[in-house]
């Protein structure tokens, strides 16, 4: 069960606005980082796969989630023609108030920013920086490095070809009694820091995430302009964006 | 010499008018200019390929009508393919075993156009007729091979095509694969020509030739790019013994790819990234995927979405799966159901379910890929991804049943889950501690798959001490009739049935005392089974063709 900083259900649109903007203020409460948001997703709540685009004013992010019968249809030009897929659900996170607010197919064609598929971004290599599947470390070249928590769980190799977004956890991970069917996540604070591939070092602090992944893996990735990274469950029950410039680093 | 051997011509041909049959030679002759790198006979050179080696530029080649004190001609033909350890000369360690196994030609074919060879041309003692010695990395191609011609054959300017039979044992390949995704580093084999050898003794030269391109054939199979399933890593193949049986088969496999947990759109974007290295690391245009458990749907979203636009480097020749849940499972319904569920409700109940099914959820999770493997979301994926698959690829699939001794169920004796112990730390755990625990555990997953067809959820309000809660119950729909499977894929779904399994030409169910787990079914035993069909697709339409 992933726990976030504040559980919530959400009754309806007005309570869940309301809801989404209690979260991100107590998010920032419990993770003083700056530039943290982490929210519910009642419109996703399915899995499928996720898409970024910025807003041209660089105000905000939309976040596009495409249902696996929506991503089927797109990715394959048409789909099943038997099968109305629907309209993906859309979010804008409006990164000076820190809100989350549902938003339409049209403020998504006229963002303007380029449009990130999350899926075939984890295609870009994050070497020389190598995740121990096994161990669960992580090594640059031949060295170790040290992150801050215990277990590493993702790397996410930023767009710009420079960053890596690294999600560890304090926790350690729990194997599956049957790994191919999925493997269980980490108890334990998880925490984002971001490091660069030219030399190994740390890009500004880490960011204390208020989510776990216990039962239900995490994934993370980035905004085209690499503004954002945005993490999410498998199930896209929950997200948080993180905003790494602002929290201090320096692009090198 | 040269004035003396001018002399003796027109000496020669002197006589030859007068006392029978002309007497020739290339001395004094106007032969055509040939520009270096063109092709300068009438005879297109071949297509250079994996399988076709061919030199159409450089030393030897394009050198004018040469002469004997001109030569010899030496061209060196790069091979550019990795097929096997080498012996420290560049020759193949194994040729013998690979040509017994029907993976590669008995000898290569060595092509070349030779101009103005005067082969049978008469000429009048002591002159000899044109002798142009032909060898091959050092020996006499006769030598080699005694089906072979000693010398060019030809005639009076004019270009001939020659062909030679090199024993592959005299062939020299790459070391090694590329690194880095780069192609290997090319072997040279060197041609060799000695001009009008026959007149060397009497110190004359009267015959000229030339060579305008030499490429080398070679019959050989394509390597095999193995892709693991979800949750895990290019190892799997190794630890099951798959890599072991597919090398005593004497096949070529890479299983360098170990991607992180993810879907299957994913993992199909980083297979577009990480095959094409591979393939090139070979030096071939054609490889065989052969792939374990999500691994195929991985791979079918690749070759239906990526790999048109990698045809021009490389086909895929086949996809042989090995217990991919073409049709979905139903462990991964239960699993994403029951997390869905827990985010709305306060509990989760089983109904219809084995005894301890709940407790899968404390066993496993959901990752990114499980989603994929749902049944509905596998019916969704075969109903765009299956008529986009490519053509030229043949598709074989393997299923299997872990109940090996028929009674229903997972046992201990005979260990029927052993393999699954060796990719699961906990379930090592467990069994340490207690056999019949671990084999409860795994027990409940087959008696799911054997008897579950799908699941649904309600979801009821309950007040428990007057406080009201919600609670989900997962509902089993039972199957027409109990299903074999191998602890995550039914015999239907590893073989596509309804679905995929219309596209495919080779399978095969391991069923009864045969029976794999989702692990063995991976094991050498298995590799021994596929790679004849990968041969005979190979025979068919590869490089073996």
């Amino acid at each position: 069960m992933v726990s976030m900083c504040l559980a919530s259900r959400a009754a309806g649109p007005a309570v869940a606005a309301v809801t989404l903007m209690v979260l991100a203020v107590a998010c920032r409460k419990t993770a003083p980082m700056s530039r943290l948001g982490c929210f519910e997703t009642p419109a996703w709540a399915e899995a499928g796969g996720l898409q970024l685009r910025a807003e041209s004013s660089g105000v905000a992010l939309l976040l596009r989630h495409r249902t696996t019968v929506q991503r089927l249809h797109e990715d394959y030009s048409g789909g099943n023609p038997g099968v109305d897929p629907g309209q993906p659900a859309i979010y804008r996170y409006d990164s000076a108030s820190a809100r989350l607010d549902a938003a339409a197919e049209d403020a998504w064609r006229q963002a303007g920013g380029e449009v990130v598929d999350c899926d075939r971004q984890s295609a870009l290599s994050a070497a020389p920086f190598v995740l121990d599947a096994r161990e669960r470390t992580l090594r640059w070249r031949d060295r170790a490095v040290a992150v801050a928590g215990r277990t590493v769980l993702i790397l996410a190799a930023a767009p710009d070809g420079v960053r890596v977004a690294v999600l560890s956890a304090r926790g350690s991970v729990a194997e599956s009694v049957l790994p191919f069917l999925a493997r269980t996540g980490t108890a334990g604070q998880h925490y984002h820091q971001v490091f660069s591939r030219r030399d190994a070092s740390e890009q500004g602090e880490a960011v204390t995430l208020p989510m776990t992944s216990k039962s239900v893996a995490l994934a993370g990735c980035w905004s085209a302009d690499g503004r954002y990274v945005v993490y999410t469950d498998a199930l896209f029950h929950h997200l948080c964006i993180v905003q790494p410039e602002a929290a201090g680093g320096d692009r090198r | 010499m040269r004035r003396r051997s001018r002399l003796c011509v027109l000496l020669a041909a002197a006589l030859g008018a007068s006392l029978g049959p002309a007497v020739a030679s290339d001395v004094g002759q106007p032969h055509p200019s040939f520009a270096l790198g063109a092709t300068t006979s009438p005879f297109e050179p071949p297509k250079a390929d994996d399988r076709t080696f061919m030199i159409n530029s450089g030393g030897g080649l394009d050198t004018g009508c040469t002469f004997r004190s001109g030569g010899p001609l030496v061209i060196q033909i790069p091979v550019t393919r990795y097929a096997g350890p080498t012996n420290p000369d560049g020759t193949l360690q194994n040729a013998a075993a690979l040509v017994a196994a029907g993976l590669l030609s008995r000898f290569a074919n060595l092509t070349l156009p030779a101009y103005d060879v005067d082969f049978n041309t008469p000429t009048m003692p002591p002159d000899q007729p044109e002798r142009d010695r032909v060898s091959f990395n050092g020996t006499p191609v006769d030598v080699l091979f005694r089906g072979n011609p000693a010398f060019l054959q030809g005639s009076n300017n004019i270009w001939l095509l020659n062909s030679f039979q090199i024993p592959i044992e005299k062939v020299k390949f790459p070391s090694a694969r590329g690194a880095a995704g780069e192609a290997p580093t090319p072997e040279m084999n060197e041609l060799r020509i000695d001009i009008d050898v026959a007149n060397a003794p009497q110190g004359t030269e009267l015959w000229c030739t030339a060579i305008d391109w030499a490429s080398l054939d070679i019959k050989i199979m394509s390597p095999v790019i193995l892709i693991h399933g979800n949750n895990s890593d290019g190892g799997f193949f190794a630890r099951q013994g798959f890599t072991a049986g597919l090398t005593s088969q004497r096949l070529l496999w890479d299983n360098s790819i170990s991607m992180a947990t993810a879907s299957v759109a994913a993992h199909s974007a980083q297979l577009d990234q990480l095959i094409p290295p591979i393939v090139k690391s070979f030096g071939v245009d054609s490889v065989h995927l052969i792939v374990h458990s999500k691994g195929g749907l991985d791979s079918r979203d690749y070759l239906a979405r990526y790999q048109a636009g990698h045809d021009d480097t490389f086909k895929v020749l086949s996809l042989t799966t090995l217990s991919t849940p073409h049709n979905g499972s139903v462990l991964a319904d239960v699993a994403v159901t029951r997390e869905a569920a827990a985010a709305r409700a306060s509990y989760v109940e089983f109904s219809g379910f084995p005894g301890a099914a709940n407790a899968l959820a404390y066993l496993s999770g959901v990752d990114a890929g499980t989603p994929d493997l749902q049944t509905t979301t596998a019916a969704a994926f075969n109903a765009v991804n299956v008529s986009l698959l490519p053509g030229f690829t043949v598709y074989n699939a393997t299923a299997a049943d872990a109940d090996q001794n028929g009674n229903a169920r997972i046992d201990n004796a005979p260990d029927e889950y052993a393999e699954l112990r060796t990719e699961s730390a906990s379930l090592r755990r467990i069994y340490a501690v207690n056999e019949n625990s671990a084999r409860g555990i795994v027990d409940v997953l087959y008696q799911i798959l054997r008897n579950t067809s799908g699941v649904t959820v309600t979801f009821t309000r309950k007040k428990i001490l007057g406080i009201s809660y919600t609670v989900a119950t997962l509902n089993s729909v039972p199957t027409a009739a109990p299903l074999g499977n191998d602890t995550l894929v039914t015999l239907p779904s590893g073989l596509g049935t309804g679905g995929y399994g219309g596209r495919t030409t080779n399978t095969r169910t391991f069923t009864g005392g045969a029976g794999r787990n989702h692990s063995s079914i991976a094991n050498a035993g298995v590799a021994s089974t596929v790679a004849p069909w990968i041969i005979a697709i190979e025979a068919t339409k590869g490089d073996l063709k």
